[in-house]
């Protein structure tokens, strides 16, 4: 039996996984009403430490009571589920019609992505905007492969002649560029992440597709020209990947519960990751490719690192009935 | 057990017309989770007995549904408390509920009392 509201109130605030302006009000909501309650249950003859008892009781346990509004409050209108697709929808187009050779409007997808994440950013990071700031983060994200790249060029060019391939200026600002970048990376997961880790994997969920890709493009040597037929049959595929992108997040949208999402996004990236392997590379190098889905896996289950539970968070009943902290919040 | 099996039904009942009892209140007055708890309370004669847990959740589904809107403003005794207002669209769907209840409850009544009906 819980009688420790202060407990209780901050076990409902770890486990709501909302804004903070959503779970204040929820939290202030439910701390009048406990007030109510108990003082009038003390004005009927009851002890204090009996009627916080059973007002927490009929509230249900922090973490039912948490499921419920987060089902509420996760779900959100139609509009933010259309809104959320609608980046995916845009990449599944511009690679139906071969359109990311075409830099104008590889720039214009770019302008659209990163004005969306600033108006999403300012509002408040609505739920529709997670996943327009994650293609904002592929910027980033691909110019730090590309540090990466000019790095370990210069150290393999130490390691087998013993000088560097590039001037020394190049590795430094490279070196500076990749600190800045991975700090930029970590600081906007770690921000996105805090309330509700599920959304930031959300975010981050095609990331793993565009690596692989990438990596498929940077092994034909950017050549396009050369490989144009071959381009247009693996871009067919890589449409129809947004497609099931898209249909993964409007999925993920509609469904309240968390674990649901969790497991949606766990099917969801490795099952991708084996779809572009198959029409990308015909099923040959299967070990690379698994080890590929375990590393996206990862990456995409990362921002959970960020909301590393309390140790005190496992037991509801560590709050044992003899301390009736928080009471004084109502008696006076 | 029949009055286990008894509570158990009325809970399923209670479920299935949760939105149908809040927006009925609301309809009434702009009132606050708590005060829902009490008039639910007292206008059923004690039948209608949320799990308060329960309660919330509801009302916020309701919000996000547009059926109710929640405003923050000071009770008589000066603690300020959300208050739930039912909008148009929640006077519009509270009407067509009724009015399937209405059917609802007169087709069970076929069925189950037929000399009654």
């Amino acid at each position: 039996m819980a009688t420790d509201f202060r407990g209780y109130l901050t076990l409902l605030e770890r486990r709501l996984h909302l804004d903070p302006s959503e779970r204040d009000e929820i939290v202030n909501e439910l701390h009048v009403h406990v007030q109510d309650r108990v003082l009038e249950r003390i004005e009927n003859g009851q002890s204090p430490e009996a009627a916080l008892r059973e007002t927490l009781d009929s509230l249900g346990t922090a973490r039912e009571l948490a499921d419920g509004f987060y089902e509420v409050h996760s779900r959100g209108p139609w509009r933010h589920t259309a809104l959320a697709v609608v980046p995916h929808l845009l990449l599944a187009l511009t690679y139906a019609f071969h359109l990311w050779t075409n830099p104008m409007w590889v720039a214009a997808m770019m302008l659209i992505a990163i004005s969306a994440s600033v108006v999403g950013w300012r509002k408040g990071r609505p739920r529709w905007a997670y996943p327009w700031l994650g293609y904002s983060l592929i910027a980033p994200i691909v110019s730090w492969g590309l540090a990466m790249s000019a790095v370990g060029y210069g150290a393999w060019g130490v390691l087998t002649s013993g000088t560097l391939p590039l001037g020394m200026p190049i590795y430094v600002a490279s070196f500076v560029y990749f600190a800045i970048s991975l700090w930029v990376v970590i600081k906007f997961v770690s921000r996105v992440a805090r309330p509700d880790w599920v959304m930031a994997s959300l975010a981050i969920l095609p990331v793993p597709f565009l690596a692989y890709w990438f990596f498929f493009f940077f092994n034909w040597g950017f050549a396009v020209e050369e490989n144009a037929r071959q381009l247009r049959e693996v871009d067919s595929s890589a449409a129809i990947i947004f497609l099931i992108i898209a249909a993964a997040t409007a999925i993920f949208y509609r469904i309240g519960r968390r674990l649901v999402r969790v497991a949606l996004l766990a099917i969801t990236t490795p099952s991708l990751i084996v779809l572009a392997w198959m029409s990308y590379q015909g099923g040959r190098g299967y070990v690379a490719v698994f080890l590929f889905a375990v590393m996206s896996m990862a990456v995409l289950l990362s921002p959970a690192l960020f909301d590393l539970k309390d140790p005190k968070d496992d037991d509801e009943e560590q709050f044992p009935g003899v301390a009736t902290t928080g009471l004084a919040d109502f008696i006076e | 057990m029949m009055e286990v099996q008894s509570e158990l039904y009325r809970r399923e009942l209670l479920k299935g017309s949760t939105e149908t009892l809040l927006l009925s209140l609301l309809a009434t007055a702009p009132m606050y989770g708590y005060q829902l708890v009490k008039e639910m309370d007292s206008r059923s004669s004690g039948y209608f007995r949320f799990k308060e847990g329960t309660l919330y959740p509801a009302l916020h589904r309701l919000k996000r549904d547009g059926m109710v809107e929640g405003q923050w403003q000071p009770s008589p005794n000066g603690q300020a408390r959300r208050y739930y207002h039912i909008t148009a669209d929640g006077r519009r769907r509270l009407d067509s509920m009724l009015v399937e209840w209405a059917r609802f409850t007169e087709a069970v009544n076929l069925v189950a009392r037929p000399d009654t009906a």
